[in-house]
């Protein structure tokens, strides 16, 4: 649905005079930003340029896009500087110079990335940094405009809810549009 | 909608009525007495916020969001208390107040969130709806717990009929004695798991039910509000209105009467109480964008501040008469303060009903009504707790707790993961005199006002409590035969629920109390206060709809005491 399209339905709905005019103030221009020269506060350009095939190991290009191909890098390197304390910073830097050298002298780099995913989850301490770069990953992509509308079924405005419908292998997950992680 | 916005000099500031506060009583308050043929007006100390227009996150999408709704920790520091609000992000901040503007003592923890704006916290709340009975009015007698509430069921049962058609209440009659049933709306689907834990729940327990939640959200067409369209995101301001606020609905049908008078940044300094005919005058405000002092005059206020803004507002308006605080003869104002407790249940996930889903996100919870100490005392401590429940097929972020990675990984991620259910107990407070506000000696806000000083703690009974709030909720998601089920408790400090309740508490002696069953001051005939402040005992169920019902009580009431010369 395009943008018209959606006020012109909203407008049908509603019936509300003013709701028009409101509703064009609300919708963002779908734009598509281009990040390609964005410059990283958190990582180093190096750093960044890892992450970015880091992360497409985590989520690579499949049906959709990679994780990096929505800017995911952006994201982390945004929330990483932003939203982390100065002590979550130190223990996320200290776990990434060992993640970029053995990444970077692999040859299999996803067999290296899954076993790092691995110990992390077996509980090792030195690799707990991988969970919040997975964890903060999966929100980058998944909460992207391709993440929400092609690998999960965001519906702006769903309408009548349905308690019971049957579900098959292909059906896709909602978007998620309640946004605490 | 629009609202006449003054302030002008003295004959054109007196008004019939004044009401303080635009929250979902003072909403409430407005359109009662606007429809009553009084003319009102009402004082905000917060900004306008339009319905629909002044929603700005309301229709966003969640990759337009800033950090896709996470909050910088440099934005963060002045939401010191509000950051902990379940709903805090982009898409909700501009409805809570910044701590660093709004700053209040807190003499032990105690988390005070606050939306300081027109339309207040209901544009924020929940919207669970339920009755309170007679096992809660009565209980404070039969225990010897505190003092009595001055009513029964039945005096607020006709309320609850005209609140309930009014807001538009989406439920179900299930039939539950401790939880009355009440004028519905259709209720909301329940999803093929809530119905399984229902079917399970009634094999296992006599006197344990899942229903759906009765909800202020409309699944019709209602009053020219659109029903509900599945967002789930009603605290960001709903377009179609199905949510029920003082902005979608009460301050709009007290402005079409003609009689609304609508005040934003109208800070109240203090009533203005004249000792010879013993009644308020007025009330005095600083417009908090020019710091200009104002008075406006009238014959009847109705303080609906919220709970703990409200008895503020006494504590600052002092006289030689009431030397600690308006209407306080009884000594008790700023005493028993109560929240419910909560943040305290079990999760669990289920892999069965695997070809079963939902579609859209649906705005209700489900809702297991109280079942302890219903037909008699039998536990270690009194009172009891209802279970606020959410289940859900898992998204994505089961992610976060897994090893995987890769393109197969990906895929699963996309698609929902097994059932989930959260149930969180809320429990009752017993009321406590230790339990109170007052106000600061010394510290100050940016209108020179004193700071309150907040001072609660949980006391025995609850923590017995929770030992079973948490036993049973356990014991329930075991009956349901899931596949694994955790135990949590999150130690919440006092405050967290956003129940605040009691500390200028209703009663038949003037000597215990500060209203009477009216909601009317004993001391000062033509002040009446209807929100939160003014409760007895604290019942586990949420309390919303008790206060507008009371509201709506007081108000016609105070209308009739008018017109006889009474007030």
């Amino acid at each position: 649905m395009n943008r018209r399209q959606l006020i012109g339905s909203l407008a049908a709905i509603s019936g509300h005079a003013m709701f028009s005019s409101v509703l064009t103030s609300f919708l963002s221009s779908c734009k598509n930003q281009d990040m390609s020269a964005y410059a990283p506060t958190f990582f180093s350009k190096e750093e960044y340029n890892s992450i970015i095939e880091i992360i497409d190991v985590i989520i690579p290009e499949t049906k959709t896009k990679s994780a990096s191909q929505v800017n995911t890098q952006v994201f982390l390197d945004q929330v990483f500087s932003q939203c982390m304390t100065r002590e979550e910073q130190a223990v996320l830097r200290a776990g990434l110079q060992p993640l970029i050298s053995g990444f970077n002298s692999a040859s299999d780099k996803l067999k290296y990335i899954t076993e790092v995913d691995k110990k992390a989850f077996d509980n090792d301490e030195n690799t707990a940094y991988f969970k919040t770069v997975k964890k903060f990953t999966m929100i980058g992509f998944f909460t992207s405009q391709e993440g929400e509308t092609k690998a999960g079924n965001y519906v702006k405005i769903p309408g009548d809810y349905k308690g019971e419908i049957h579900l098959d292998d292909n059906t896709l997950n909602y978007g998620k549009t309640f946004l605490q992680y | 909608m629009t609202f006449n916005i003054l302030g002008k000099g003295i004959t054109e500031n007196t008004y019939d009525a004044i009401v303080i506060g635009s929250g979902i009583t003072g909403g409430m308050a407005a359109k009662e007495l606007t429809e009553a043929g009084l003319k009102v007006l009402v004082l905000e100390r917060g900004r306008m916020v339009e319905h629909i227009k002044d929603y700005p996150t309301a229709l966003t999408d969640p990759w337009d969001l800033p950090l896709r709704n996470m909050v910088s920790l440099e934005e963060q520091k002045d939401y010191e208390v509000q950051k902990s609000i379940y709903l805090f992000g982009q898409d909700s901040k501009h409805f809570l107040v910044k701590d660093s503007e709004h700053p209040y003592i807190q003499d032990k923890p105690f988390t005070w969130h606050r939306g300081y704006q027109v339309g207040g916290r209901s544009l924020l709340w929940s919207k669970h709806c339920y009755r309170y009975s007679d096992l809660d009015f009565e209980a404070n007698l039969k225990e010897g717990v505190g003092i009595d509430w001055p009513i029964r069921y039945k005096d607020i049962a006709p309320w609850y009929d005209k609140i309930e058609s009014y807001v538009g209440i989406s439920g179900n009659k299930d039939g539950i004695a401790n939880l009355p049933d009440g004028n519905y709306l259709p209720p909301f689907e329940m999803n093929a798991f809530e119905k399984y834990i229902k079917e399970r729940l009634r094999k296992s327990f006599a006197e344990r039910d899942l229903i759906i939640g009765r909800m202020a959200i409309l699944t019709q067409d209602h009053n020219g509000r659109q029903k509900c369209h599945s967002r789930n995101l009603c605290y960001r301001g709903c377009i179609f209105g199905a949510p029920y606020s003082s902005n979608s609905a009460s301050l709009p049908d007290a402005s079409k009467t003609g009689n609304l008078t609508l005040r934003p940044f109208s800070v109240v300094e203090s009533l203005i109480y004249d000792n010879k005919t013993r009644r308020l005058k007025g009330v005095r405000v600083i417009d908090s964008e020019t710091n200009q002092s104002y008075e406006f005059f009238a014959k009847l206020v109705f303080l609906n501040a919220s709970t703990l803004g409200s008895t503020q507002i006494l504590l600052q308006s002092k006289t030689p008469e009431f030397p600690n605080g308006l209407a306080n003869s009884s000594g008790v104002l700023g005493h028993y303060l109560m929240d419910h407790h909560a943040y305290i249940g079990a999760i669990g996930g289920y892999s069965g009903l695997k070809d079963s889903f939902y579609f859209g996100q649906r705005p209700a919870s489900v809702y297991v009504p109280r079942f302890r100490n219903v037909k008699k005392n039998d536990q270690p401590y009194l009172r009891g707790f209802g279970f606020e429940n959410y289940t859900s097929r898992e998204d994505w972020t089961r992610g976060y707790n897994a090893a995987g990675v890769g393109s197969e990984w990906k895929e699963t991620m996309s698609k929902p993961g097994e059932w989930f259910a959260y149930f969180e107990a809320y429990g009752e407070t017993l009321p406590d005199h230790s339990n109170m506000v007052t106000l600061s000696e010394d510290k100050k806000d940016k209108w020179g006002l004193p700071l309150l000083k907040i001072s609660m703690e949980y006391g025995e009974n609850e923590k017995k409590m929770r030992v079973d709030m948490q036993e049973t909720a356990v014991e329930m998601l075991k009956a349901a035969r899931l596949d694994w089920v955790q135990p949590f408790d999150r130690k919440p400090t006092p405050g967290t629920v956003i129940h605040e309740m009691g500390t200028a508490r209703m009663g038949n002696d003037p000597k215990k109390s500060v209203l009477n069953k009216w909601n009317q001051s004993h001391d000062i005939s033509n002040l009446f206060i209807t929100d939160g402040s003014c409760m007895v005992s604290s019942p586990c169920q949420n309390p919303s709809l008790t206060y507008m019902s009371l509201t709506a009580r007081a108000c016609d009431y105070a209308v009739k005491e008018l017109k006889k010369g009474n007030i």
